[in-house]
């Protein structure tokens, strides 16, 4: 399963723009997105309400509450999750996204795991190793669960970027847990309440929507690309550059400045979509050219 | 990395804030540490075993017997296998057996970082540099431990950063 790259998840960079996106009741922006595209073939969403995501304790979240009530919501391209975390669908994204992490956030055990740990039913099997090294390794923290770091969140904060989170508590009705409340229900049918609250939401989404144009987060990146000396030829250096072609990646301007020692360094300006492109692939890409680079550096590095 | 310089490295990490003098010893260079009011030590894990005890972080070495084994196993594993390995060869078989190692474990005892982590990162970071992004992907567990180690904090220090990309390039199932 292909995850697209993220900025940085797990440090600093990443989570402020991640609430930043999510902090108010406002609809995520996702007309326009590949993700809208998948909303309105998908046969099994009729009437596809989207899902708005609060934050706990906003008013977006007690709609949010209800609207999840249903099954098969569809998520919008800023959700994430691992789909049900209690069928072997959901375990197995589970098992791919840990295969190269320690924990679901950074790099120390927080309440991100414990989060994920409590809504998974029991050890994952044996032939998905990654789970099981995690889930493993969480009880081990059992006796410090409450202190760990971190904030616990929905289950549809965590996990690979593109796969929504349809974890409900099923047969199994635990309400020690919070967030296992919010999914768990024995009533299907839905109260007038929530209807009306659902209409209300809908309206507002349409009005919203019809004002926003798309928005797609985009950085400006400004490049030095040194070559090996003063004899390296500079127009193919930048011919190299220049021939990296990714998908949300747009070249801009570039100019050689002088470092001393007749050596000059390619400073080239790039516009990519933060979703799409990251500055490691960059880097691999452009330092592959091992005959003319030396080595690169983010001379600048801004959001659009 | 020159022993002296690694055992210097170690002493940042574990709070030591003296830095000891280390000669060296013998055509491979093996350290020694000459004690205020004692014997010489000698020896990569034997020195850094006295450091980790002399920064009162003796958890470092291990909790229980067993887990205090396994992390002199890897002391052990750390200065013949890793230091004394010449070809390339040698390399792919390591870094096999440490990949389906550590497929179910998160640090190399199990569940808690120990000396072992340290001295087995400060070994292999001159290999793992120059690791192509295919093979850390094939080693996919070893590039999973190692970028934890190097987020530990006071590890990494100046050593450089290795970049693991998280798109799977290579492999789309495991």
């Amino acid at each position: 399963m292909m995850h697209c790259p993220r900025p940085d998840r797990g440090r600093d960079g990443g989570r402020s723009s991640r609430t930043e996106r999510l902090g108010s009741a406002v609809p995520p922006e996702v007309a326009g997105n590949p993700g809208t595209e998948r909303l309105r073939s998908s046969p099994e969403l009729q009437g596809a309400v989207p899902a708005i995501f609060g934050r706990r304790g906003e008013p977006g979240a007690v709609a949010c509450a209800l609207l999840l009530r249903c099954p098969q919501l569809p998520a919008t391209a800023d959700a994430m999750g691992f789909g049900d975390l209690k069928s072997p669908a959901g375990l197995q994204v589970l098992n791919d996204y840990l295969a190269d992490k320690s924990y679901i956030e950074g790099y120390v055990p927080s309440q991100a795991d414990v989060a994920v740990f409590e809504a998974v039913s029991g050890p994952p099997p044996a032939d998905l190793c990654h789970a099981l090294r995690w889930y493993n390794h969480i009880k081990s923290y059992e006796k410090e669960k409450a202190s760990l770091p971190g904030i616990k969140k929905a289950l549809g904060r965590y996990g690979p970027a593109d796969v929504e989170d349809t974890t409900g508590s099923g047969a199994t009705d635990s309400k020690d847990d919070d967030d296992i409340d919010l999914f768990g229900s024995d009533d299907e049918e839905e109260s007038e309440e929530a209807k009306r609250l659902r209409e209300e939401r809908l309206a507002q989404y349409e009005s919203k929507k019809a004002k926003k144009p798309a928005l797609v987060a985009k950085s400006s990146i400004l490049l030095d690309v040194k070559p090996w000396d003063d004899e390296t030829d500079m127009v193919k250096l930048e011919e190299c550059v220049r021939s990296i072609q990714a998908d949300g990646l747009v070249w801009g301007s570039s100019k050689l400045v002088p470092v001393g020692y007749g050596i000059k360094k390619l400073q080239i300006q790039c516009v990519v979509e933060d979703d799409k492109v990251g500055t490691d692939m960059l880097e691999e890409q452009i330092t592959a050219f091992e005959d003319y680079v030396q080595s690169m550096d983010v001379a600048a590095f801004n959001k659009i | 990395m020159a022993a002296a310089a690694e055992l210097t490295l170690l002493e940042k990490s574990l709070g030591l804030s003296k830095g000891n003098k280390y000669s060296a010893q013998g055509e491979r260079q093996i350290p020694v540490l000459q004690t205020n009011n004692g014997p010489s030590l000698t020896g990569l894990t034997t020195i850094a075993t006295h450091l980790v005890k002399q920064a009162n972080k003796e958890y470092l070495l291990g909790s229980t017997a067993e887990e205090k084994a396994i992390v002199q196993q890897w002391l052990e594993y750390r200065v013949t296998r890793v230091d004394g390995q010449s070809t390339k060869e040698d390399l792919r078989t390591l870094l096999k057996d440490l990949n389906s190692y550590l497929e179910d474990k998160v640090y190399l005892t199990g569940h808690n970082f120990t000396l072992a982590d340290i001295l087995l990162y400060y070994g292999l970071h001159r290999f793992i540099v120059d690791l192509t992004v295919q093979e850390k992907e094939k080693y996919l567990n070893v590039s999973r431990w190692f970028c934890h180690i190097q987020h530990y904090p006071g590890i990494r220090q100046h050593l450089s950063s290795v970049v693991f990309i998280k798109n799977r390039l290579y492999t789309n199932s495991h």
